[in-house]
């Protein structure tokens, strides 16, 4: 008896050895990657998602850049700790904020591009050509993030295949000359494999031409001129695109996708969509039209900005407010907010406009080539000044008159024209860079009596961001990542 | 379920043997009376029973068996059943605790024979205190285990920490084992219902638990009814409650005078001057003209406002009994608790059935049912933004009413701060527990010593919570919520255990078990927003909604696992266990884990050369090695996860998915090597009992979402990296310092110091390092330091103007933005400048030593005790306090130490800033300029980091009972009385009200309560509320 039990006790103990597939969970509520990238459809979904990430990209782009420069107050009282008014007064350190939030989304696109391209040459496809798109646009993406990386942080690890930490730890940093030529290689390759064109429900995802416009601006950023006009040119050519015929049109809703726009950040006011949070951000904590109950934290444009502008230039009451209103009335008269985004359709959710955000304009393509002729032909004034009184014009601005003029004189017209009419749409900081006018002209505005008298100063190195501290920390290798030099 | 059925496929085959009816009767040794509740038991059989009132019982036993009787206290005796049938049994008192039986994980041991690191808390331990949950009860009783109050909402639960914390991932709460069944909670416990706890602390005790051991495991017992005739017993007590601190802020007329101060002096540094009009200044910067008369506004203490004396009270009533066949007990309690907080409370309805049903000689059937139902009510109670906070912080002018959509805002309050009490009072926000424990055993003792054990439990957890904020509270936009979740998990778990005398010296206790264990959870959520009006809080009456979602998850645990006892001439103990999980958490080239131990133990009183020493009954040194896992990482983290991603194209939503988390496929349980050598000394008959442990824990391959390069293009993944050592002294000593006759004294101190350190982090031994929530880093990770270790600037004083030269230039090295008057922070490494290098360790929230000093006295029929227990070395994070330093200039209210912050020795122009004001505002010497005001303000400085050390009388009780002779007469057998104290008073330098608010908790400092613990930021203390300082009244009564 005792030995029958024991030996049914050991069998019975024993039949549930071969357990191992009751262990396999799989999750139930979120998708796993073991299960994707396998098919068109699994990589419509991921290019997809990968383009979300302009959606903060745009919003702290935006703001950071903007900070930078002559367009926004160097001190903005009752936000002194956010991340933009920090580096409008050039404060910052390693450390500071949300900094590290515009860096990761740049890494994300470059980790999800990454898989994009390693795994879709494995994939089934029914449509090649969409195979091929597909495959432009993740290079697209990689190269837009390189380059922005590139001028805003310097040299990058080159990463084009996805990496575990450990194998990253090992990549070092690039020159900043290296990253652009990485850059540069990508968008060469979405040249070659994006379409002209989208079928209409596709609107809105990377052409051929946006790749183009981004490779002219990075040869805009290394100065080569000669390299810019010819691809320029092609995307002027192409006929494609035309200029909106008043400035307002650009940012309403019904001309999204238009003819004005060669790349934009698709935003969607609905449910679950990607939202334009922008326009809100940047109006703040008081009450206006736009605005009846208010928000959070607002950003205050400089005097510098506002008398910028000629008094019947259009856009500059289109794009600024002055006048600060509160729940309690009027506060003062000074304060000017930029609403430039504002104008169309207010959506219910105030922090969730439908409204696109331009990231590259058909206006920006014509006053970079006119700015390329300028720097790289001579006795092209009529050309040029053919774009500038176009843009002057929708302005509602008399035209101007070029000869006579000198190429320094023509490039500072360009360059306040390019200021005026691209006023935070992200361009600012990247064109007083390119243009070697950074530190000149931030230390003229910063001893601005109302920006503090010289209170604030930029030095030299902040031409860079700083390296998020959060990068040293995990790699402290010096022979691998370091920080940008003046912040250390 | 199929091998329950085969189990009782051969159990019911037995041959019964030749059984007889015992009878007799128990009795204390020394005073003659006759014991009820004594255990008589069949030795190596299953029947057992216990004495009634008159210390009789009868049962049925074989011829030739042994008869243990044992009771509590007493020195259990073996009778050989002869030709009597009807026996006399006289107990002695014995070494209480020496020959208890103490439960350990799948068995039970005599506490003699223990070689691991155990401690108990009995039933004697848990009656008399107005506990309103069990994890009260581990407060300051047990050595080596903090429990902390970190939060006196109604239902809150404390926080249970074995030993230090053994992780730097998310969870080092102990396994709680309820009757057998792992994975239970302890929230849905009545303490009633509780026989004994037991806390496994070192892994040769918990490695049977394998790879959920590793922080420590909680076994609890519950009463079973116990064979005799009915036994009722109503146990009940009502209290009143009432907050124990108030935290000092400005009241009306400091407020005005430094609000008046610092909105000039911000003005000033605008560059406006004070005679401009005041519609001139930006509206933060402006006042109104009633503040130059403050006699005129409202001088509202705001806190007492929110706060208030409330009524707690429990009811408990249970039956128990039995007969030859069956014992039963069933209990109910009824616990109702009003909040110290205003509209907050919480309720409780516990109920049970414990059942044991003697199906045959051998074989033995139980089942308990426990449901358990609760409500907790606590509308934005605590924590950032909630309404205590804001209490804290609402200008002590705004009125009663004030703040609110409907009477408008004050000019002067922050905005985000609605009236609290309104808040409290009209939004709704409940939440509702339910919780049915179910559990079947088996037992099959179909020969002497050997006993088959089958259990199979299925629990069902089940949360509804509600929450609706009207507009008015809520600045113009009513929100409202509602959110289901459950859980089901079952466990079948069966077990083979042999006992056997071989060699006549050597005693073996063998066991093999096996296990399958599913959890499976869902959740349900609804948002929505702008509802008509306040008479609908469901959502169907929100115009929007906001959210929906569902989601599940569930995991699966399957192990075998085996024991072996040695018992050598009762000098000699040797226990091994070995236990091998199979988790569906871990990642597919880590399924299975192995988790050993061997402990021994040597009685050296029992040795020859012992034998003349007199008085001490034992002398114990035992030691054990032992590994235990710790699984809590979440049930996918293995996996690369992808999240929906959504972009537009041409105006229409495009779905999108990207990777959202980094898998690990190497991904595996964290490992807990845990060495403890202990000793027992109990002597002069049990008047002396002292167990001592010293312990050192290596816990390797920490489960921890490691930080990573966001060039990955994630910020972390969860890996398995890093040691941590937690090692310590504990010390636990009972004395009985008078035992005479109606009088005596009972004392028992504990101690224990527990050492956290860091050994390795990732490969390149880089610290982790972590932002608080006013940015930089704040908390710290490193080697030789404790697990999330405050981080931060050491500062020295004030930059007052001798830190600066003729131009206004600071001769010290400032921090970027700083002005005069702000902290002077130390220039750690001298290079001139404060840069993040100059951060340093700031202390930490885990405790240097913890102890606790419990008495009781007993003088006839009264009796007192009282319980003193302490943490000292603690510190806590105090954001809650740099957010209303913040103070003024954004209309808040602050601690009245801002009243005398720093001020310039003149201001621009000459003006004067101040206010005419009886309000002392000159400079204390200490307390820098007010932040809001100007410069900039090193948030994570060692002055937010305050020392929570602190010693708290946390009980007292007095009882009386009646004597029995007179209640015989009306049929009762007891009757008893107790006044009870709790949280009397605290001793502590902390600011805040509560120092144990977040503590070792590791809740993150969002501030939201319930968040996930994340052990790398911890000790953050946002708005917790004042603790229950209690009085209460409870009755017990045995029919």
């Amino acid at each position: 008896m005792r030995h029958i039990n024991l030996i049914l006790g050991i069998f019975i103990l024993s039949g549930l050895a071969s357990c191992q597939k009751f262990l396999d969970k799989a999750p139930i509520s979120s998708y796993n990657v073991n299960s994707a990238y396998q098919s068109q459809s699994d990589f419509q979904l991921a290019i997809t998602g990968t383009y979300r990430n302009l959606g903060s990209i745009s919003f702290n782009r935006t703001i950071f850049t903007e900070s930078r420069t002559d367009n926004v107050k160097a001190r903005q009282i009752g936000s002194e700790n956010q991340t933009f008014a920090i580096l409008s007064t050039f404060t910052e350190t390693p450390a500071t904020g949300s900094i590290i939030n515009l860096w990761s989304a740049y890494w994300a696109v470059i980790s999800q591009t990454n898989i994009i391209i390693e795994r879709i040459d494995a994939a089934s496809f029914d449509d090649e050509n969409m195979r091929n798109a597909i495959k432009g646009e993740a290079y697209f993406l990689r190269g837009f993030a390189y380059f922005e990386l590139a001028w805003m942080w310097g040299g990058m690890p080159l990463v084009d295949h996805q990496v575990t930490p450990a194998e990253l730890a090992q990549i070092k940093r690039s020159a900043q000359s290296e990253t652009l030529e990485f850059a540069k290689g990508d968008f060469l390759k979405a040249i070659d494999l994006l379409p002209e064109t989208w079928p209409v429900r596709y609107l809105g995802r990377a052409t051929k031409y946006a790749a183009e416009g981004y490779l002219a601006r990075l040869y805009m950023f290394n100065g080569e001129f000669d390299n810019s006009i010819p691809v320029l040119t092609d995307i002027i050519q192409s006929n494609q695109y035309q200029t909106a015929a008043l400035y307002p049109d650009i940012f309403s809703e019904a001309n999204d996708n238009s003819k004005e726009h060669v790349f934009q950040v698709q935003f969607n006011s609905g449910a679950g969509a990607l939202s334009f949070t922008l326009p809100q951000y940047l109006i703040g904590p008081y009450v206006n039209q736009y605005f009846p109950n208010g928000s959070s934290p607002g950003i205050f444009i400089s005097d510098d900005l506002y008398d910028a502008f000629d008094n019947n230039d259009e856009r500059r009451d289109f794009s600024l407010i002055r006048g600060m209103y509160s729940t309690s009335g009027i506060y003062n008269t000074t304060t000017i907010y930029n609403i430039k985004f504002a104008h169309g359709i207010t959506p219910a959710n105030i922090s969730s406009y439908g409204l696109n955000m331009p990231l590259l304009r058909y206006t920006d393509i014509l006053l970079m080539y006119a700015e390329s002729l300028n720097e790289a032909r001579s006795d092209a004034a009529n050309d040029i000044f053919d774009i500038v009184n176009t843009v002057r014009a929708r302005a509602g601005l008399d035209p101007m008159n070029g000869s006579g003029l000198t190429k320094e004189e023509i490039r500072d017209i360009i360059s306040k024209e390019r200021r005026l009419e691209f006023n935070f749409e992200g361009i600012r900081w990247f064109d007083l860079i390119r243009t070697k006018k950074a530190l000149s002209t931030m230390t003229a505005f910063l001893a601005r009596s109302d920006e503090g008298d010289a209170q604030y100063k930029m030095n030299e190195h902040q031409i860079l961001f700083p390296i998020p501290q959060d990068e040293i920390n995990i790699n402290p290798d010096p022979n691998y990542m370091w920080q940008n030099p003046g912040y250390q | 379920m199929m091998f329950l059925s085969i189990s009782l496929l051969f159990f019911n085959s037995l041959a019964n043997a030749q059984n007889k009816t015992i009878h007799g009767t128990a009795y204390d040794a020394s005073s003659n009376l006759p014991l009820e509740g004594a255990t008589v038991q069949v030795k190596n059989g299953a029947v057992s029973t216990t004495t009634d009132g008159s210390g009789n019982f009868s049962l049925l036993a074989p011829d030739g068996a042994i008869l243990i009787v044992s009771f509590v206290g007493y020195q259990p005796q073996d009778i050989t059943v002869g030709s009597q049938t009807n026996l006399t049994i006289r107990l002695a008192p014995s070494a209480s605790g020496l020959s208890d039986v103490v439960v350990v994980g799948y068995g039970t041991v005599k506490r003699e024979n223990v070689t691991g690191a155990i401690s108990s808390i009995t039933a004697k331990n848990l009656s008399d205190r107005a506990n309103t949950t069990v994890s009260e009860s581990f407060a300051g009783q047990i050595p080596g285990v903090t429990a902390q109050q970190l939060s006196s909402r109604p239902g809150a639960q404390l926080d249970i920490i074995i030993r230090g914390r053994g992780s730097i991932s998310a969870a080092s709460t102990p396994l709680y084992v309820v009757d057998g069944i792992p994975g239970s909670s302890i929230f849905n416990i009545n303490p009633s219902d509780i026989q004994s706890i037991e806390i496994l602390k070192d892994a040769a005790s918990t490695a049977i638990y394998g790879a959920r051991g590793g922080n420590g495991v909680v076994l609890i017992t519950t009463n079973q009814g116990k064979k005799g005739k009915p036994v009722i017993n109503f146990n009940s007590y009502f209290g009143l409650q009432q907050p124990n601190h108030i935290v000092r802020m400005m009241n009306r007329d400091e407020f005005i005078a430094y609000s008046i101060w610092g909105k000039n002096v911000a003005y000033m540094e605008l560059g406006g001057s004070l005679s401009d009009p005041m519609s001139a200044r930006p509206s933060r910067l402006q006042y109104p003209e009633s503040w130059n008369n403050p006699d005129t506004l409202p001088d509202i203490n705001w806190q007492k406002a929110v706060l208030q004396n409330s009524p707690i009270s429990s009811y408990q009533l249970s039956v128990s009994g039995g007969g030859d066949n069956a014992t039963y007990l069933i209990s109910a309690q009824h616990l109702n608790q009003e909040g110290i907080e205003k509209h907050t409370g919480f309720n409780q309805t516990n109920f049970r059935i414990n059942t044991s049903l003697n199906v045959s000689k051998n074989l033995k059937v139980g089942m308990n049912i426990a449901p358990s139902f609760s409500t907790i009510n606590s509308p934005d109670a605590e924590g950032q933004n909630s309404a205590y906070h804001r209490a804290l912080a609402t200008p002590p002018i705004v009125p009663l009413n004030g703040n609110t959509e409907a009477t408008g805002y004050v000019v002067g309050a922050f905005a985000n701060f609605i009236n609290p009490l309104q808040t409290l009072k009209e939004t709704q926000q409940a939440t509702k527990n339910s919780f049915i424990g179910s559990n079947l055993s088996l037992d099959f003792t179909p020969l002497s010593g050997l006993n088959f054990r089958s259990q199979f439990g299925y629990n069902y957890t089940g949360v509804e919570s509600k929450y609706f904020r009207p507009a008015n509270v809520n600045k113009g936009i009513s929100v409202g919520s509602y959110s289901q979740s459950s859980r089901r998990n079952w466990v079948l778990q069966n077990t083979l255990n042999y006992s056997k005398t071989l060699f006549s010296e050597l005693e073996m206790d063998v066991l093999i078990g096996q296990s399958i264990e599913s959890n499976k959870s869902s959740s349900a959520s609804i948002s929505g927003n702008n509802y008509p009006n306040n008479l609908v809080p469901t959502l169907n009456a929100a115009a929007q909604i906001t959210g929906a979602s569902t989601s599940e998850s569930e995991n699966s645990l399957a192990s075998f696992f085996g024991r072996v006892n040695f018992n050598f001439k009762d000098k000699y103990l040797l226990t091994t266990n070995v236990r091998r999980d199979g988790s569906s958490r871990f990642g597919i080239n880590n399924k299975w884990g192995t988790f050993p131990s061997l402990s021994i133990g040597w009685k050296l009183d029992r040795e020859s050369f012992f034998k003349n020493v007199s008085n001490l009954d034992l002398l114990k040194i035992r030691a054990s090695i032992g590994e235990a896992g710790n699984d809590n990482i979440g049930d996918y983290s293995s996996i690369s996860l992808l999240s929906l991603s959504n972009y537009s194209y041409n105006g229409s939503i495009a779905s999108g998915l990207v990777p959202s988390s980094f898998g690990n496929p190497n991904l595996r349980w964290e490992k807990i090597v845990s060495r403890n050598i202990g000793l027992d000394v109990i002597a002069f008959q049990n008047r002396i009992q002292l167990s001592v442990e010293l312990y050192n824990n290596i816990t390797t391959d920490m489960l921890f979402s490691r930080p990573i390069s966001r060039m990955t293009g994630f910020s972390s993944m969860v890996d398995n990296l890093g040691k941590v050592e937690n090692k310590g002294f504990e010390f636990d000593l009972t004395t009985v310092n008078v035992r005479k006759s109606g009088f005596s004294w009972e004392s028992r101190f504990n101690f224990s110091a527990n050492r956290n350190k860091v050994l390795e982090t990732d490969a390149a031994g880089a610290p982790i390092k972590i932002g608080g929530y006013f940015g930089g880093d704040t908390y710290i990770t490193t080697i030789g330091e404790p697990i999330g270790s405050f981080y931060g600037f050491k500062t020295n004083g004030v930059l007052e103007d001798k830190y600066f030269d003729a131009n206004g230039d600071p001769i010290v090295a400032i921090l970027n933005g700083q002005i005069r008057g702000n902290e002077r922070i130390v220039d750690i490494n001298n290079d001139g400048a404060i840069t993040e290098a100059d951060r340093v360790r700031l202390g930490s929230s885990q405790p240097d030593f913890t102890w606790g000093i419990n008495n009781t006295i007993k003088i006839k029929n009264f009796d007192i005790s009282f319980l003193i227990y302490g943490a000292q070395g603690a510190k806590l994070f105090y954001p809650n306090q740099v957010y209303m330093s913040f103070g003024q200039v954004q209309g808040m209210n602050s601690t009245p130490d801002w009243v005398r912050s720093w001020k310039p020795s003149s201001y621009p122009g000459n003006q004067n800033p101040f206010p005419a004001t009886d309000v002392d505002m000159s400079w204390d010497g200490k307390t820098p300029l007010s932040y809001g005001i100007g410069g900039a303000i090193p948030f994570s400085s060692d002055y937010f980091f305050r020392d929570a050390s602190f010693i708290r009388l946390k009980n007292i009780s007095v009882g009386y009972n009646i004597p029995p002779n007179s209640l015989k007469r009306v049929g009762i057998q007891f009757a008893r009385i107790v006044l009870m104290a709790d949280n009397l008073h605290t001793w502590t330098k902390y600011p805040g009200p509560n120092p144990e608010a977040n503590g070792l908790s590791g809740r993150s400092d969002s501030g939201t309560p319930g968040d996930v613990a994340d052990p790398l930021k911890n000790g953050t203390d946002w708005g917790a509320l004042p603790m229950i300082r209690k009085f209460s009244i409870g009755v017990n009564i045995k029919l």
